[in-house]
């Protein structure tokens, strides 16, 4: 695998080298690992330029409709855009269908967009594990901004908050208890929330949620709350401005670089993590302990502290295979 | 005279044998015949078994019939000989003693293919008279094939047979039987009359729009025909008006339908596919050279751009000096069902509304004669629908667009009678018939609450044409049976006026020779069976009458569920019934893939083709066309006064926006001073906007009813076996190019392939090849599935390919499903194509098949 080849080509925005490289990354070869760790590692110097920003909310709040509204605004001022969509299929499937470009329609033309959906391959929760590494290489292909779209699963939205700098939340008006369906903890680290579908019958009803949410949150932090139609392309640019002037005001002051360290250390720990775990469950010693363990648990008979102290003696002996 | 029971009523045993071996039980049986038919054959037959019961009672014996051309005598004779034999002879077990055969012969003056269609007619009376086996004596080997064919087609695709006696109590056969009884001094005891229902004619209108029904005249035989060019369409209709064929039917392009003029890069490939292509004016004139339109009625199968193409319509008659109000015919302009399931449509829903509202109040004050709408459900079976939802959504859009008519100010009375409807017919024969009953019931309910004072106003008037999704690309000579059978259901429902499908449409477009068999079916049904004869002849069936009943009450359901949604057009932006049919559909799949539902030659008795070499298939020459209509297009633009036109022009995008004036009005105006179909199209689309649908996405269906499939599991595994050697899962783009939407086939296949275990991605709807290649690369799919049936795959797909490799992605590998001709295999291959799959491929051995192909051997 000739990866210096690949990170030049990534360098010079070729599409085809970008997907490749995703394609390596999102990889769940361990042969490929180190692979994978080096273009990161060649990639990670020029990184870290982007505009990141999540957009969750739950399926059918119309997620894909906004970006594909608010990437044309992007388009419009020359910049390019990564956007990076998690399909929620469930891992019991297997596989996954993903539908997202069919509503960025417009903008998946573009060639300033790049869009790249990513099956979920089984973790739960949106975010793929293997997200943050794609932010890495976009910016090293020179992206400006970098959208990961999520549905609001598990602990996902805190998971994409420690991987972006503007955290959107999209609601819709519904039946009423609208307040109490946002979980607990989202508004604090929530930047923007944006009502949709504000159009036609639901304009009076959306305004009423705004000014509730707005009473509810207003002595907590400085969340921005606003309503707009992505179908019918209402008040996106006033949604677009305050994006930007988010990044206008933050992006060279050295509170952001802080927080970009931060995250860097977080993304690290994460992998080390990860690469435990694979190495843990590739054990067959430990696959076998792990059978035997439910077969005790099927049968009421199980220590578990003692079984728990066995298996990561188990781990640590020099020679297990 | 002595009293019989009417055995027939209890349990009824009409499973039939395929008679194959003659011989088999020459030993064990005696054998009967007469050279006489009718009442006679009964009576001779009657007499044979007399003298030899009289000499022994245990002997065992095979009734051979003679078989009738009248469908419904046929039907009577045989039920009226069970229980003649059943009463005379009282002693003998019936059902282990006689067995009854019927022989269906082979008519050597007429041609073969067309007595496919004879054969498929007397089988089925036969059946339904309820014989134990169907005896053919065909001469020629290589045709025998056929029959056997046509008879399993009977006995796994129709429905019909049962344990439940389906025709009992049919007031017209059972009169007929009481008639042959009478010859034995026999008379039924059951009372005909057992169930009430109201007369054809009459409201509810169940049994039949009109009083007399075919006896008075029979439903006028409507074939649609798409030529590629105006010219070649306009010769097509004047030779069919001279051989008396009253109206003509109009087939259009799908750039056309979309509003694209010819010369727009992204219809390359699909000018003059599937039907004519109309730019402007000059086409209109072309197509209806020397054709009276005062006298012949036009049927225009058009959605999307029902603007330009009334307006071009108009124009036309109004050059040749026609008072408009004299104009007939039918524009489909049902652009509701669009969004459910074709995807024929230009703009969002609630201004599509608007446009067949000022539709509604042109025609209604300039075209009284003129059919205004034509409520479709056809395309909805054609996508997978059942029957319920087939008729529910089809009456619910009928109904929003009755709404429509009355908010546009209109009186009920004033446009409800030129409504009319459209049905597709299945292979279910039974249901098929019931579904028009019902929809005829449930129409004249829903209308009635309007309080009309015209009759006709709640009167549903049909076109029913037969279902293409039941014809198979293999074997195709298997759907002359299959047509013939869909045919005879379309009329015993009721229905005004017919098309009948060409055997050969699931591989490519109709060819000469095809569309004359499939124009002979109706011939002979007009002229051979006698079908017209009769009115309403299943009206009275106990079966018949509780199964119409049955689909009424679930119809009313479903309805009910879209009005509390805020009636169709808010279901619609909501995206449910488009979902509710693709989940059916998807079960409709798993059912064949599992066998649960037959379909021969697809997933049993599949045989080799022998007659199919010799016969010829259509083909279009999509790059002639397009250079014709290229010219003609810088003709018109060169002949106008151009500030005039944008000044009309800017006065529909006004209209759109203000919402005043009629948009046809000034759609007609623009079209006078030589505006194109796009000009037209365009200048409402700049407020209206284009629409784009969002895809709906239904998983786990697939794989939750073919858990067990050994397929199935095969597949599995080998995903996982390539995922382990890969490090990801296979990733395919499944995606649709050019202007067609028919996107059923795409969706069942990403549902079925994502529930194996491939990574999907779906691509929108009327891509060009360019965009296609873009998202594959953005992707990086192993495997681009292109799914064609609109006859662009010749020029689209070699696109894809060759714009993969100027990117230097040749090892995305590209294959095609859809409605591909055997003959254009080689030349896709050739261009690297790697799999090729038609209609009525199993999911799971193509998926089989691409991972193969795409790196696993």
């Amino acid at each position: 695998m000739d990866l210096n080849k690949l990170f030049l080509n990534i360098q010079k925005g070729e599409i085809s080298a970008i997907s490749e490289g995703i394609t390596l990354i999102e990889s769940n070869k361990n042969s490929l690992i180190k692979y994978k760790n080096k273009l990161l590692e060649l990639c990670l110097p020029i990184s870290g330029n982007a505009c990141r920003i999540a957009v969750s909310g739950i399926p059918g709040v119309g997620k894909s409709t906004f970006i594909n509204e608010i990437s044309k605004l992007f388009i419009k001022e020359n910049k390019k855009i990564a956007i990076l969509t998690i399909d929620p299929s469930s891992a019991k499937s297997g596989g996954s269908i993903m539908g997202d470009k069919t509503r960025m329609h417009d903008i998946s033309k573009s060639e300033k967009v790049f869009i790249r959906p990513s099956p979920s391959s089984g973790h739960l929760g949106g975010v793929n594990i293997h997200t943050k590494d794609a932010i890495i290489l976009f910016e090293a292909a020179g992206y400006d901004i970098i959208i990961v779209e999520t549905i609001g699963v598990g602990q996902s939205e805190f998971e994409v908050k420690n991987i972006t700098d503007f955290f959107i939340l999209l609601t819709i008006t519904n039946t009423g208890d609208e307040i109490q369906a946002i979980k607990k903890g989202i508004i604090e680290i929530t930047d923007l929330i944006v009502i949709n579908k504000s159009d036609g019958n639901n304009i009076k009803k959306s305004q009423i949620l705004k000014r509730n949410l707005t009473n509810h949150i207003i002595s907590k932090n400085k969340t921005k709350i606003e309503t707009c139609s992505s179908l019918k392309t209402q008040n996106i640019d006033v949604i677009y401005n305050i994006i930007s002037n988010y990044f206008k005001k933050n992006i060279r002051t050295k509170k952001f670089s802080e927080k970009r360290k931060l995250q860097r250390i977080i993304w690290i720990e994460q992998k080390i993590k990860q690469q435990i775990l694979k190495d843990f469950y590739k054990k067959n010693e430990i696959k076998k302990r792990i059978r035997k363990l439910s077969s005790g648990i099927e049968k009421n008979k199980l220590n578990f502290n003692n079984e728990i102290n066995e298996i990561i003696k188990l781990y640590k002996s020099k020679n297990i295979k | 005279m002595k009293k019989v029971i009417n055995i027939l009523n209890a349990k009824f045993n009409n499973a039939f044998d395929i008679h194959q071996k003659k011989e088999k039980r020459k030993n064990t049986h005696v054998y009967i015949e007469s050279n006489k038919k009718g009442i006679k054959e009964i009576i001779e037959i009657k007499a044979k078994c007399d003298k030899i019961f009289h000499k022994n009672t245990n002997k065992k014996i095979i009734i051979k019939l003679n078989s009738e051309n009248d469908f419904i005598f046929q039907i009577a004779k045989i039920r009226s000989l069970k229980i003649i034999l059943q009463t005379v002879f009282p002693k003998i077990n019936f059902k282990n003693q006689i067995l009854i055969f019927c022989k269906i012969k082979n008519n050597k003056k007429y041609n073969q293919y067309e007595n496919l269609i004879r054969y498929s007619y007397q089988s089925l009376s036969a059946i339904l008279g309820g014989v134990n086996a169907i005896e053919s004596n065909t001469q020629e080997n290589n045709f025998s094939q056929h029959e056997i064919n046509q008879q399993l087609i009977l006995k796994h695709e129709t429905n019909i047979i049962g344990i439940e006696d389906k025709i009992t109590g049919a007031f017209q056969i059972e009169k007929i039987i009481n008639k042959i009884l009478s010859n034995f001094r026999l008379e039924n005891l059951k009372k005909i009359n057992q169930l009430k229902t109201s007369n054809p004619g009459e409201f509810p209108f169940t049994r039949g729009p009109y009083k007399t029904m075919y006896t008075e005249k029979p439903w006028t035989i409507r074939q649609y025909a798409g030529f590629s060019t105006a010219k070649e369409s306009n010769i097509f209709y004047k030779k069919n008006l001279k051989l008396g064929q009253k109206g003509l039917s109009v087939a259009f392009d799908l750039a056309t339908h979309r509003g694209y003029d010819s010369d727009n890069e992204r219809v390359k490939g699909d000018v003059g596919k599937t039907g004519v292509a109309v730019d402007s004016i000059l086409d209109i004139r072309e197509l209806f050279d020397k054709i009276p339109l005062n006298k012949t009625s036009v049927s225009m199968t058009m959605n999307g751009a029902v603007l330009p193409v009334m307006a071009f319509y108009i124009t036309h008659a109004i050059e040749k000096n026609i008072n408009i109000s004299q104009l007939s015919g039918t524009i489909q302009n049902d652009i509701l069902k669009e969004f459910m399931v074709r995807n024929t449509f230009i703009y969002p829903p609630k201004s599509s509304m608007r446009i067949i509202s000022d539709i509604f109040k042109y025609t209604t004050k300039n075209m009284p004669k003129f059919n205004n709408i034509s409520v479709s459900g056809y395309h909805m079976q054609e996508a997978g629908a059942s029957t319920e939802l087939e008729l529910a959504y089809t009456i619910a859009n009928g109904l929003e667009y009755i709404k429509t008519g009355i908010d546009a100010g209109l009186k009920i009375d004033q446009f409800a009678p030129r409504i009319s409807f459209f049905w597709g017919t299945g292979m279910d024969f039974f249901t098929e018939i019931c579904k028009m009953r019902a929809a005829r019931f449930l129409w004249s309910y829903y209308i009635k609450k309007y309080k009309p004072k015209n009759k006709k106003s709640m009167i549903l008037r049909a076109h029913c044409q037969t279902s293409g999704w039941s014809l198979t690309q293999q074997n195709p000579i298997n759907n002359i049976a299959r047509t013939a059978i869909e045919a005879m259901s379309s009329v015993l429902g009721g229905t005004q006026s017919l098309h009948t499908n060409s055997f050969d449409e699931a591989i490519a477009l109709p060819s000469n020779m095809s569309s004359k068999i499939a124009l002979k079916t109706q011939i002979i049904l007009q002229k051979e069976t006698n079908i017209i004869d009769y009115i309403d002849p299943f009206g009275g069936s106990i079966y018949i009458e509780n199964k119409t009943q049955e689909l009424i009450t679930k119809t009313k359901y479903h309805i009910k569920e879209i009005k509390k949604m805020g009636g169709m057009v808010k279901a619609i932006e909501l995206g449910y019934p488009k979902t509710e049919i693709e989940k059916n559909s998807i079960k409709k799949q798993t059912m064949i893939e599992k066998k649960d539902k037959i379909i021969v030659g697809v997933n049993k008795f599949q045989t080799k083709e022998k007659n199919i070499k010799k016969i010829k298939f259509l083909e279009v020459d999509n790059k002639q066309v397009l250079k014709k209509q290229i010219k003609k297009l810088k003709k018109i633009k060169s002949n106008r006064d151009e500030k005039k036109l944008q000044e009309l022009l800017n006065l529909i995008t006004k209209s759109c926006e203000t919402n005043k004036g009629n948009l046809l009005d000034l759609s007609i105006k623009a079209a006078q001073q030589g505006a194109t179909l796009e000009e037209i199209s365009f200048a409402c689309e700049k407020i209206f906007k284009r629409y784009h649908p969002s895809s709906s996405q239904v998983t786990g269906i697939y794989s939750k009813e073919l858990m067990e499939n050994q397929e199935f599991k095969k597949a599995k595994k080998l995903i996982s076996k390539f995922e382990k050697k890969q490090g990801r899962r296979p990733r395919i783009l499944i995606t649709k190019v050019g202007q067609d939407g028919h996107d059923r086939g795409s969706k069942v296949i990403a549902t079925g392939f994502a529930d194996i275990g491939f990574d999907v991605d779906l691509g929108s709807l009327f891509q060009t090849p360019e965009e296609v290649v873009k998202q594959a690369i953005e992707n990086d799919v192993h495997v681009i599935g292109v799914s064609s049936l609109g006859g662009a795959h010749k020029t689209l797909v070699p696109a894809i390919i060759s714009i993969l490799k100027k990117n230097k992605k040749e090892k995305i590998k590209v294959i095609i499903g859809g409605i591909i001709p055997k003959k254009d295999h080689k030349f896709l291959y050739s261009k690297g194509v790697i799999g090729i799959f038609g209609p009525g491929t199993i999911i799971s051995n193509a998926a089989i098949n691409i991972i193969r192909k795409i790196g696993l051997k």
